[in-house]
């Protein structure tokens, strides 16, 4: 009888839209009425009464479809939207003011005479310091967003839905990882450069920063890969 | 009992949210905690009580995870959240209200 009550809802829902909100909405109608059916039979109804029974207490759902219509970019809920927008324009707003920054310690050392090279160092390690935040109001923004995948296929998606919402969010977390690393190495090369004026051995480390990065990629697969044992 | 049907089925939401204040629940658990509160005189269609939920869950007056079930299919599991709370209070109230407009107007 499960089966008939399964077929009932394949039927249905044949004209729902083909999502994973869809699926899931089916197989929990269908596991409701599947309970109720059970219940009926176990207080004294006969199979076919609870049958009818049930199949009449669904109602319609068509009135469903339209709301497990897929979320796209622009079905984020009003609220998420304005937030991923004020950050990318915060963001915006940030570096272009970094900018100004770096070249404002430009014109302040001619203004005062200062060293102009030295000045300007200082300016382009301060912009270079305020591009941290609106980074990572970049990624955040970017990760606002579910983890669904667009291709609706069975019940085993649903671990691969799993898998690829983590993998999402690992690699945004290693992403801002990633920048940070390549921040920090620019501050400590110039600030290293500026005080020894070796320049011409400093740019070593680039290299060492590289190495840095592929260091803490290995070590968040090796994490992973423990997860997922 | 069908004007009654039609008069209840906008409260839905509101007697989704008071059955979930006390505790989560799932669909059918729902569905029959209400026909028991109300002798069997009221049932909710599925596809009423769902589209309620849905209706809820934008709304972000309840929010969803799956159980762990050892036999059976998963469930899905339905908890109230702080919205909701207090969208249930504004909805109690109002309710008073129109209670009392329409007590008085129908002598």
């Amino acid at each position: 009888m499960d089966e008939r009550i399964r077929q009932h809802f394949n039927t249905i829902f044949a004209e729902a839209p083909k999502t994973r909100m869809a699926l899931d909405l089916k197989q929990e109608m269908t596991q409701s009425a599947i309970d109720k059916y059970n219940d009926m039979v176990a207080d004294g109804y006969s199979e076919e009464d609870a049958y009818q029974n049930v199949i009449d207490s669904i109602g319609d759902v068509t009135e469903l479809f339209p709301e497990v219509e897929e979320k796209n970019l622009f079905a984020l809920p009003e609220k998420d939207r304005k937030k991923k927008a004020m950050l990318t324009a915060c963001a915006v707003g940030l570096y272009i003011f970094a900018g100004a920054i770096f070249l404002a310690s430009g014109m302040l050392s001619e203004g005062f005479g200062f060293d102009e090279h030295i000045v300007m160092t200082y300016g382009f390690v301060l912009a270079i310091i305020i591009c941290i935040p609106p980074t990572v109001m970049l990624v955040y923004a970017a990760n606002m967003y579910p983890g669904y995948t667009k291709r609706e296929k069975q019940d085993m998606v649903d671990q691969i839905k799993e898998v690829n919402h983590r993998t999402n969010r690992e690699k945004a977390v290693l992403k801002t990882i990633r920048s940070l690393i390549w921040t920090i190495a620019l501050i400590i090369y110039f600030t290293i450069s500026i005080s020894t004026f070796a320049w011409n051995v400093t740019w070593i480390i680039f290299l060492i920063a590289a190495c840095v990065q592929k260091i803490v990629q290995l070590i968040f697969e090796l994490r992973t890969e423990e997860k997922h044992l | 009992m069908s004007i009654t049907s039609d008069i209840l089925r906008g409260h839905t939401e509101a007697i989704i949210l008071a059955n979930l204040l006390e505790q989560d629940s799932y669909g059918y658990q729902i569905n029959k905690d209400i026909m028991k509160k109300t002798n069997n005189t009221y049932e909710l269609k599925e596809a009423t009580l769902y589209s309620a939920f849905r209706r809820l869950e934008q709304a972000g007056c309840i929010r969803t995870y799956w159980g762990d079930e050892t036999v059976g299919a998963r469930r899905r599991y339905y908890a109230i959240t702080e919205d909701g709370r207090k969208a249930y209070q504004g909805y109690k109230q109002e309710w008073q209200e129109a209670k009392e407009i329409i007590d008085k107007l129908l002598k």
